[in-house]
């Protein structure tokens, strides 16, 4: 039996907004437990949430990058459930009225462009965190997190494999994470991933019963636990067997899922909207001002510099590979730099500084002036390659200025004629084998001289100069 | 001592500026005759005696020309309204004892106005209920008949006034709770247009419904609360930013031509004959007046009840659900598992009538009913609001009563709800439109038990409400009538 | 609205569950005649008219705060009624894995 896996992905985005979704409280990560919290998250009697600006604009900015209907005239809604992270017994989300309808995201897999559907995108409040004290039969209740903002995105049942969801996952991080609306880091919680996955034969339109998959905390997690659900429930299926709706949940250690206990199969939330705001009206002006203040996407910009810089698709994947590397070189071009030089440069030494050193792009020491400078010495042949990268190393960490730097300690490359071609002079002297070895066409031999030279001048020669005094100088006799 | 009680607030707050009597001689009085009277009528939850009287002195001190007209007069606060370290239990067991760490917005534009709290008054629990009867700690005896109910849910706050337990009131109405005890206890009341006062602080009941609002001795005494109530507030999203501009200074312009509608649906047959004929009367102490009066239609009515219970209880639902011992209040003990702790605290917390609106209103909030019960009552809430567009076409203000009748004796309406929400049919329209009205005395039944006629205003038309109020009060004294066995003696 | 449930004792059960409150046998029953009675008088709205065009009215625009942080003042005393003698934490009976939602 062939069978075809059908999956859909609803995914958290906690959104870097300062302060809370309805409430003042601070957002800011590690606060000693129940340190951020007032009234309004709390839930005590008579306090009112207000909305936060800052979310409305992140999440609008999300629904149109990810080509959603953004709703006119959006509402909150109410869902009611009692559980201890919950304060107000009741999560003010949005339901019939969400910020985004109907948008898609082109992924790229290794079978080509395909489109993903995006049912739908709404704000809503986060829980509260509990924290099981494994002594005591006790919870720890902390409201910190409690009224935190979230987007949450849900895609229509549209992926096929677990490669096409982590493409999908790629791409939204890049997204969330250009326009600045989140840090989008699955180990610290700001991302979460709940997976939907039902299995069918293929060739079948009718979609088989799903399962939910939670506590997925890395894109490896859900590769995998994409992989052993589907089994799990092709195995179901051909033993004659049912596959039971459930919320499952992923074992990292185990490697599989485990049905979660479930007090009541379905719960009844009893939505309805939120008396306490009045509805949010997005205007066209708004949507505009919007756009126009939108920072580039990572896709626009591999098309520029493409188009622009002529740079091969590989170079433009890198570079946008993260928006502070993008700026960084961007930065570089502005101040005269070659395009495909710079490009080099960054996706050489700057990634593999960052790399050795554990730092992430935006906490990149060295400035765009600074290897600005320093490219622009290798170009004007006033530094060789080997050497730049030495002094790039060098000045990294305290951005130090490159021209104090060579002047400081000499190395600024030897292009004086006269002490090249006595030491060519020398050279040549001392090895007549090796000088016998090119004049009978031996070119190893040539490279020797020209390394022989180049250690006399302690690394600093202009290597074309001392290729053309050496040429010069064997050619005479 | 006491010729001072029979004084209006404003009275009071003109003596008290021109040093006529001390603030801390009246707050005294006050709690004295608290202490003396109040173990009938049980107004009060808590007393605020220490706090009253140091505040007495501290405004004492500062008191210096040009204080707001209500400098230093000593008043009640419902218990559903935050007041920063002072117990605020909403009548329930749930709360008994719960001292919030913030004030509500009301509360503290009182304070900056120069109020003197004595304490919290009794209520209906939750707000919910038209008797104040359901409260946990006894039910609120009318002082014009100890054997009937004072009204609800501001029971507590209309009893107060009327015996005199300090100088006006703040109440909240969510389907008439200040304007029906208001009607019982012959007292004036006002619900402002919603939005108008800011809900931050207040213990939500259906939040889409609920509004703070004064009881007084008069329409000048509301006119002079409200002005100090009023104003957006930006930790309350349903707060607007319009206001109704000054009303004191507007109460005593001339009704000339002013239209007021009697609406043909109020007026039933089958509508007790003496609450008829006294809403009537009113009617034509103000054409004597000046006004004109005009009979209207207000279609719609005949689905405010339902709707209204629908609405409020769903929402009550969803509001009292944080009630769950966790985080504040009071808390089961000895509860084994999560859900025991849940449904022990509610079930022993909760009184019958708050568990039947939450019941009702999981009932029509619970998929399968949401469309039929929730989306309709919304549909039906902009058909009355539309009604009374209609009706305001052809008048300025309506004039209906406030009730059916009297007051009903203590322990006859809890067995019968359906009965006793039938009863809100006048007050529940105006909410449920967002409009401002308000109730005062017209008059007494056969048994000399106060009757009300109410006002209906467009939205942030509460002046026209006041002025035609305070010119019914220029030429009639049923407002000044107290309580029998009252404040005279 | 189309056929009406009938008001049962299990419906009511159902109830007290969503809203976490328990009734004996005969609180129940009681319980199930007033809503009952409650429930049929609702049906007055079947004969509710349409509404007409634009009855809603305008929405009326949220007020919006700025995303600025502000503590809350009250942080101290935010705790300090905690019930069930916890002060200064929260804490409630140990709950099951899985969340409410």
């Amino acid at each position: 039996m062939m069978w075809e896996t059908v999956i859909g992905l609803e995914t958290h985005v906690e959104l870097s907004t300062r302060s809370k979704l309805f409430c003042g409280c601070s957002t800011a990560f590690g606060g000693a437990p129940n340190s951020q919290c007032c009234p309004v998250c709390m839930g005590m009697p008579g306090a009112l949430p207000v909305l936060n600006r800052a979310v409305v604009d992140y999440a609008v900015q999300v629904g149109m990058a990810l080509g959603c209907a953004i709703t006119p005239v959006q509402r909150f809604d109410r869902k009611n459930y009692f559980y201890p992270d919950l304060p107000k017994a009741y999560q003010i989300s949005q339901l019939y009225l969400p910020v985004g309808r109907d948008g898609q995201v082109e992924i790229d897999t290794a079978a080509g462009r395909k489109t993903i559907g995006i049912h739908e995108l709404h704000m809503e409040e986060d829980a509260g965190k509990l924290m099981h004290d494994p002594w005591l039969e006790q919870t720890r209740v902390d409201y910190n997190r409690c009224g935190v903002p979230l987007l949450e995105i849900v895609t229509r049942p549209d992926f096929r494999t677990a490669e096409e969801v982590v493409a999908y996952l790629e791409k939204l991080k890049e997204t969330l994470h250009y326009l600045g609306v989140s840090d989008c880091k699955m180990e610290e919680g700001s991302l979460r991933c709940d997976v939907n996955l039902s299995v069918r034969p293929a060739g079948s339109d009718v979609l088989g019963t799903r399962t939910e998959m939670k506590n997925l905390n890395s894109f490896k997690a859900i590769a995998r636990a994409i992989g052993y659900e589907a089994r799990r429930q092709m195995e179901v299926l051909e033993e004659g067997g049912q596959v039971v709706q459930e919320t499952r949940r992923w074992d990292e250690n185990k490697d599989a899922s485990y049905a979660m206990r479930s007090k009541e199969n379905t719960q009844d939330y009893r939505y309805f909207p939120e008396p306490d705001l009045p509805p949010v009206v997005v205007s066209e002006e708004h949507k505009q001002r919007l756009l126009d203040s939108r920072p580039e996407l990572g896709e626009e910009k591999r098309r520029l510099y493409a188009q622009q810089y002529g740079l091969p698709a590989y170079d433009c994947q890198m570079l946008t590979s993260h928006r502070a590397l993008a700026a960084f070189f961007e930065a570089l071009v502005a101040l005269g730099t070659p395009a495909k030089q710079g490009a080099n440069w960054v996706m050489g030494q700057v990634l593999g500084a960052l790399s050795a050193r554990g730092l992430a792009p935006e906490a990149l020491p060295i400035t765009p002036p600074t290897l600005a400078a320093l490219i622009r010495m290798v170009e004007e042949g006033r530094l060789n390659r080997n050497t730049a990268v030495k002094v790039f190393e060098a000045v990294f960490d305290q951005d130090g200025d490159v021209e104090a730097y060579v002047a400081a300690h000499g190395l600024e490359q030897v292009r004086d004629t006269g002490v090249v071609e006595r030491t060519v002079a020398q050279v040549l002297e001392e090895h007549p084998q090796p000088v016998a070895d090119v004049r009978a066409g031996k070119e190893k031999a040539f490279g020797f001289l020209v390394g022989q030279v180049m250690r006399r001048l302690a690394g600093q020669g202009d290597p074309q100069l001392v290729r053309e005094v050496l040429q010069e100088k064997l050619g005479e006799g | 001592m006491t010729q001072w009680e029979h004084l209006t607030a404003l009275e009071l707050g003109r003596a008290i500026a021109r040093g006529e009597v001390t603030i801390p001689e009246v707050t005294q009085g006050a709690l004295e005759r608290i202490a003396r009277e109040d173990q009938v009528y049980h107004s009060y939850l808590t007393v605020t005696g220490e706090q009253a009287m140091d505040r007495a002195h501290r405004l004492q001190a500062q008191l210096a020309k040009g204080v707001g007209p209500l400098y230093g007069v000593p008043m009640g606060l419902k218990d559903n309204l935050c007041t920063r370290g002072v117990p605020t239990t909403c009548a329930s067991k749930l709360l008994e004892g719960f001292c919030p760490p913030y004030n509500a917005t009301v509360v503290e534009r009182l304070e900056a106005a120069g109020g003197v709290s004595l304490g919290k008054l009794n209520m209906d629990e939750f707000a919910m209920g038209s008797t104040s009867e359901t409260s946990h700690f006894g039910p609120v005896r009318n002082p014009w008949d100890t054997q009937r109910v004072a009204g609800g849910s501001s029971g507590g706050a209309a009893a107060a006034v009327a015996a005199g337990l300090g100088w006006y009131a703040i109440g909240s109405d969510t389907g008439g709770s200040i304007r029906q005890p208001a009607a019982y206890c012959g007292v004036t009341g006002i619900k402002p247009t919603y939005g108008s006062v800011s809900r931050y602080g207040l213990v939500a009941y259906a939040s889409s419904l609920d509004q703070v609002g004064p009881l007084g001795r008069d329409a000048a005494d509301c006119a002079a609360v409200l002005e100090v109530l009023q104003g957006w507030d930006r930790r309350d999203a349903t707060s607007v930013e319009r206001t109704y501009g000054p009303l004191l200074s507007q109460l005593n312009q001339p009704l000339n031509g002013l239209r007021i509608g009697l609406p043909a649906q109020c007026f039933p047959p089958e509508l007790d004959g003496q609450t008829a004929r006294c809403v009537r009367q009113a009617a034509q102490v103000l054409k004597e007046r000046g006004a004109r009066i005009v009979e209207v239609s207000l279609p719609g009515l005949e689905y405010a009840v339902a709707a209204y219970y629908i609405l409020a209880s769903a929402e009550a639902s969803s509001n009292l659900a944080r009630y769950d011992g966790v985080k504040y209040g009071w808390r089961a003990e000895g509860t084994q598992s999560l859900e025991e702790l849940y449904c022990r605290t509610r079930t022993q917390g909760f009184g019958l009538e708050a568990k039947r609106r939450m019941l009702l209103g999981a009932f029509v909030l619970s998929s399968g009913h949401y469309e039929d019960y929730y989306r309709t009552a919304l549909r039906a809430r902009a058909v009355i609001d539309q009604g009374f567009r209609q009706a305001f076409g052809q008048c300025d203000v309506l004039l209906t009563p406030v009730t059916p009748a009297a007051a009903p004796r203590l322990g006859e309406s809890l067995s019968n709800p359906l009965e006793m929400y039938q009863g809100d049919l006048y007050t529940v329209p105006v909410n449920l439109a967002g409009l401002p009205a308000l109730s005062m005395p017209c008059g007494l039944d056969g048994e000399g038990l106060p009757l009300g006629a109410q006002l209906i205003a467009p939205r942030f038309e509460e002046g026209v409400l006041l002025r035609v109020a305070h010119a019914f009060q220029q030429d009639t004294a049923y407002h000044k009538v107290q309580r029998r066995g009252g404040l005279e003696g | 609205m189309e056929e009406k449930q009938n008001m049962t004792e299990g419906l009511v059960d159902y109830l007290c569950r969503l809203c976490r409150i328990s009734l004996t046998p005969e609180e129940c029953g009681e319980m199930k005649e007033k809503l009952a009675e409650i429930v049929d008088y609702m049906d007055c709205l079947r004969t509710l008219p349409p509404l007409e065009d634009g009855a809603e009215g305008a929405p009326c625009p949220a007020a919006l705060r700025a995303d600025v942080v502000e503590p809350s003042t009250q942080a101290e005393e935010l705790l300090r009624g905690v019930p069930g003698g916890a002060e200064h934490t929260i804490l409630v009976p140990r709950t099951m894995e899985g969340g409410g939602a």
